[in-house]
């Protein structure tokens, strides 16, 4: 027996499917059917990519606010030349810039801002945040505002899964697709699908029995959970189109001989580290563009940098826009309607610590492009922009000192995002998927930005 | 598929004349149940002893506390092949420290110690991704030799040596370690223009943790923002000084490197600090090391992780009797042996409840395996034990996103088992289970099994119980019995391992075993301890 094998699994599934034998009476995706038939129906046939900046993206230098008087004295990290420069920053405003590495995104006729679908939102976050990656990172996922022993282990997205139900009997609603499971999409009830490396299922043969095992009545708690993805695992299976996935090494590229075919806008100092990161990103477009799959969602870690960021940070912003414009590039040749969401938990100091990097802080950046996103340039100009060196001259116990202060919370552009894109308008509904939205009505951070068609 | 289960009935073997009536906690659950929390899985072997009853697993328990030299002969042998540098700075790539924590895991007979080993690597994670650009430019090293895996292995030794030992010195030592100045940045941490890095994860990570659970909200927070300056303050002029060759030690800076002003820090907090005006850079940071080892946050914080690895995810909530108690004997140093025995002798350690209620790690995953068919890395029915075999194998668990060594956020792999759990690693796992089975060349004497082979990648079990099985019912049972001990399975997945077999001296019998193998290793059961 060799690996498991997607084209058998899609058979076994199907063959299961039509015995029955596959969705047992007790099986999760019976009860998440049965919770859809609750719902309120809903036929939006929006698509999500959500792409995570895991460690804390120093937004500053993704969106430069070029028009703070302060930015060269406060964000001197070393790089040569430096980031004020001409030659660094694409100009988008008179106020803010973006880093030149990111030149997908801005650059060409076809590019999503020329095309006015890009919207660059700064000063994001949670204005209570603890500066903690794991607290604040849990916090985004479950969108809960708990204190860390609190938070539980349930995403967002799992929870706007089981309200907006499931397309068709079929459980990949959500799905993603990293080395980790992402804890957005996790649920303790009903596990959301975390599919990495999903072109690889091409090979092999699958045993029968397993599958069987798989897709049986659990026999005890734990079991219950595993026997679900059990389930999952084959519905997934079943769902992907056939003929077997293209891949496409000009989008996403993952070996040398691809990247090296890319004109990059720098030097990378060893791409294969990224090779990875591109091939989930390849899965979850291949699940949202042939498949029913709703939202689907990847990372790339390595943002927190405390010291000698650069040039590791040029290139992780690069990749991040690399990512979203072949995403951009997919969904207009495929007319699929989706939109890319690109967050971190936190955004980094204000000033920088003189080891040429930046230490913890609290408003960073969100990236979010699409059909139905307005583009432009939100909390970051003369009249939302307080200067760095104000920020760094706070009183060291004041909670927002050296940072950038948080004008939208991440919960704020989540409701939206399930407000305009699944239908869920009322604010109890959005307080399910949303549980920490309640603490936050009525403060400024939580007037949604309008981002949204 | 039907929804009854059975437990494994049992050949008349040495090994497995042991009862197997259908009850909670039988002598056999409660020794794969032992084996598996405080170790990486049972061996048939290992077991053995263990199913005399309570005072033997007692005595077990108490030996696993008190760990000696490494005597097993394959693990000795195994790890006379790992190429251990003579000095810093001879060549050590990190792979070969990764064979060696390999190798101990699944060979070693002192596996408490282990599991407190790659514990405590973990707890205080540093990335050889991170740290070996960081060697290199600090030390302008150009000639390639991995000074990061050189150090990583110098503190590995080190924790397996305290892995049972007194908080404080781990604490201490992994403050004052190489890899983890450069690792958190803390050899960049200067007066006046300081690295909040270290600071922060000392408290979030690595001691009290950012809120006390014992407490209730808004008292509970252990630091706040202010403290993390504070604390960045007082190891300020902390650093790692190049010597020649290069070579890397652990400095204190020069006086003008460190704040000495006055630090008061957690006011207003259950344990507030003050670190006086003149101290020298290492009199503060060791000031604060002591202060925080010694916390009530602190002990609450470890305990409760400790009882995560023991037990189970949020254990210290569910058991605070036990939580308090172990919290006890934490004592002046954090005596670690102290509050270890105190979880593995209670009454929530060997108990129903909570047995079976882990999923396994990558890393137990595959060793677990290893174990279970004592399975050695074996070319040439013994004659030559190869560690690059044992190393395909470590390459499965690797891919699955625990790689010794080399995870890259300062939280290490997590220790929950709430994230263990995805389609994606559960399919590395299932397909991790395929590599590690015999394959259709191996050899058989005189249509008897005397070494059930593995190949390419691993093995032979030197073992003479198939060839004295009668019939395909007993060799399931037997299989089942080596990978699960007697835990309950549906019937209808015992009927599917019994399908796969054929009668010994079948020409097909050595494919069927490697396929019972495969669906047993792949089961639920067997993915969770």
């Amino acid at each position: 027996m060799t690996n498991l094998d997607r084209r058998d699994l899609m058979r076994l599934a199907l063959g299961g499917l039509a015995s029955g034998s596959l969705l047992s009476a007790a099986s999760p995706l019976r009860a998440m059917a049965a919770a859809s038939a609750l719902a309120p129906p809903v036929a939006s046939p929006e698509k999500v990519l959500v792409i995570f900046m895991r460690g804390g993206t120093d937004g500053v230098l993704a969106l430069v606010p070029h028009g703070d008087t302060t930015y060269d004295a406060m964000r001197d990290l070393g790089a040569n030349p430096p980031y004020l420069s001409d030659n660094r920053v694409i100009g988008l405003t008179a106020f803010a810039g973006l880093n030149d590495r990111m030149a997908w995104l801005a650059n060409g006729a076809g590019s999503p801002w020329s095309a006015g679908q890009l919207a660059l939102v700064h000063q994001v976050g949670n204005a209570t945040g603890q500066r903690s990656h794991f607290t604040e990172q849990a916090r985004f996922e479950t969108a809960e505002l708990l204190d860390a022993a609190a938070l539980p282990e349930a995403g967002f997205l799992a929870r706007l899964s089981s309200m907006i139900g499931l397309p068709g009997t079929t459980a990949v609603g959500t799905a993603s697709v990293s080395t980790a499971m992402q804890r957005m999409f996790q649920s303790s009830t009903n596990p959301q699908l975390h599919l990495r490396n999903v072109p690889a299922f091409q090979t092999g043969t699958f045993d029968p029995a397993l599958i069987a095992h798989l897709s049986g009545t659990p026999a005890g708690a734990q079991e219950a959970v595993v026997d679900a993805i059990g389930d999952l695992m084959v519905a997934a299976q079943a769902e992907i189109a056939t003929p077997a996935v293209v891949h496409n090494g000009a989008l996403f590229p993952q070996s040398l001989t691809e990247w090296n075919s890319i004109n990059w806008n720098g030097p990378f100092q060893n791409p294969a580290r990224y090779f990875k990161f591109f091939e989930e990103l390849e899965g979850a477009m291949h699940l949202l563009a042939e498949t029913d799959c709703r939202v689907a969602g990847v990372e790339l870690g390595a943002f927190d940098t405390h010291a000698n960021a650069f040039p590791l940070l040029d290139e992780l912003l690069e990749v991040i826009a690399f990512a979203m414009r072949s995403a951009w590039d997919l969904a207009q040749s495929s007319s699929l309607p989706l939109t890319t969401a690109t967050f971190s938990e936190f955004g980094r100091a204000a000033q920088a610590n003189l080891n040429g990097g930046t230490d913890h802080g609290l408003g960073g950046v969100a990236f979010l492009q699409g059909p139905r996103v307005k583009g432009g340039v939100v909390n970051c100009d003369a009249s939302s922009w307080t200067d760095l060196g104000v920020q760094a001259g706070l009183a060291q116990n004041a909670v927002d000192w050296n940072a950038v202060p948080v004008r939208t919370h991440f919960l704020a552009i989540q409701q939206e995002m399930i407000d305009k894109l699944y239908g869920v308008t009322s604010f109890a509904r959005q307080s399910i998927v949303l549980p920490g939205l309640p603490a936050i009505a009525g403060t400024p951070a939580a007037q949604q930005i309008g981002f949204l068609t | 598929m039907t929804t009854s289960s059975c437990r494994v009935r049992v050949a008349a073997t040495t090994l497995l004349a042991f009862s197997s009536v259908a009850m909670a906690q039988t002598p056999m659950e409660v020794a794969v149940h032992v084996m598996n929390r405080i170790g990486y899985g049972p061996t048939p072997f290992e077991v053995a002893p263990l199913l005399a009853g309570p005072a033997a697993v007692d005595s077990y328990i108490q030996a696993q506390l008190n760990p000696g030299p490494v005597t097993n002969f394959v693990a000795v042998e195994l790890l006379t092949q790992v190429s251990y540098p003579a000095l810093e700075g001879s060549y050590f790539p990190i792979a070969e420290l990764q064979l060696d924590t390999l190798i101990r895991a699944a060979y070693s007979e002192w596996q408490l110690q282990e599991v407190m080993t790659r514990f405590w690597n973990e707890h205080f994670n540093r990335s050889h991704q991170k740290n070996q650009f960081v060697f290199n430019v600090v030390g302008g090293i150009q000639n390639g030799a991995d000074y990061s895996a050189w150090h990583l292995w110098q503190e590995d030794e080190f924790y397996r040596d305290h892995a049972l030992g007194f908080f404080d010195d781990l604490l201490t030592a992994t403050a004052r370690s190489v890899s983890m100045q450069f690792y958190l940045d803390n050899h960049l941490n200067r007066a006046g223009a300081i690295n909040e890095n270290w600071a922060r994860e000392l408290m979030e990570l690595y001691t009290m943790g950012e809120v006390n659970r014992s407490l209730p909200a808004p008292s509970n927070r252990n630091y706040t923002q202010a403290d993390v300056v504070g604390v960045a303050r007082c190891f300020t002029g902390w650093t790692v000084q190049v010597g020649a060759g290069p070579t890397f030690a652990p400095s204190y800076g020069l006086p003008a490197e460190h704040d000495s002003l006055l630090k008061d820090l957690f006011v207003g907090l259950a344990h507030p600090l003050q670190v006086l005006a003149g101290g020298t850079a290492q009199f503060d940071g060791d000031r604060v090391i002591a202060h925080l080892a010694q916390a009530n946050a602190t002990k609450d914080f470890m305990c409760r992780k400790l009882m995560t690895l023991f037990l189970g995810d949020n254990a210290g909530d569910q058991f605070p009797n036990l939580l308090r108690a172990a919290v006890l004997r934490w004592g002046p140093r954090g005596d670690i042996t102290a509050v270890v025995n105190e979880i593995l002798t209670s009454s929530e350690f060997v108990n129903a409840a909570t047995a079976w209620q882990k999923t396994k790690s990558p890393l137990h995953f595959n060793t677990s395996l290893i174990r279970a068919l004592y399975a050695v890395p074996d070319v040439n029915f013994g004659a030559t034990l190869d560690r690059g075999r044992l190393f395909v194998h470590g390459f499965s668990t690797f891919g699955m996103g625990q790689v010794p060594f080399l995870f890259p956020s300062p939280d290490g792999y997590p220790l929950a088992s709430a994230r263990q759990i995805g389609v994606s690693g559960f399919l590395d796992r299932i397909n991790s289970a395929q590599r590690v089975h015999p394959e259709p060349n191996d050899v058989f004497f005189g249509g008897q099994v005397v070494d059930v082979v593995f190949s390419p990648h691993i093995w032979a079990i030197n073992d003479l119980t198939l060839a004295q099985l009668a019939n395909t019912g007993d060799i399931a049972d037997y299989l089942l019995m080596r990978h699960l001990g007697d835990k309950p399975i549906p019937v209808g997945d015992r009927s599917a391992v019994i399908a796969k077999l054929t009668p010994l001296g079948s020409p097909t019998f050595a494919d069927d075993v490697r396929e019972a193998c495969e669906f047993i290793a792949s089961l639920t059961a067997f993915k969770v301890h």
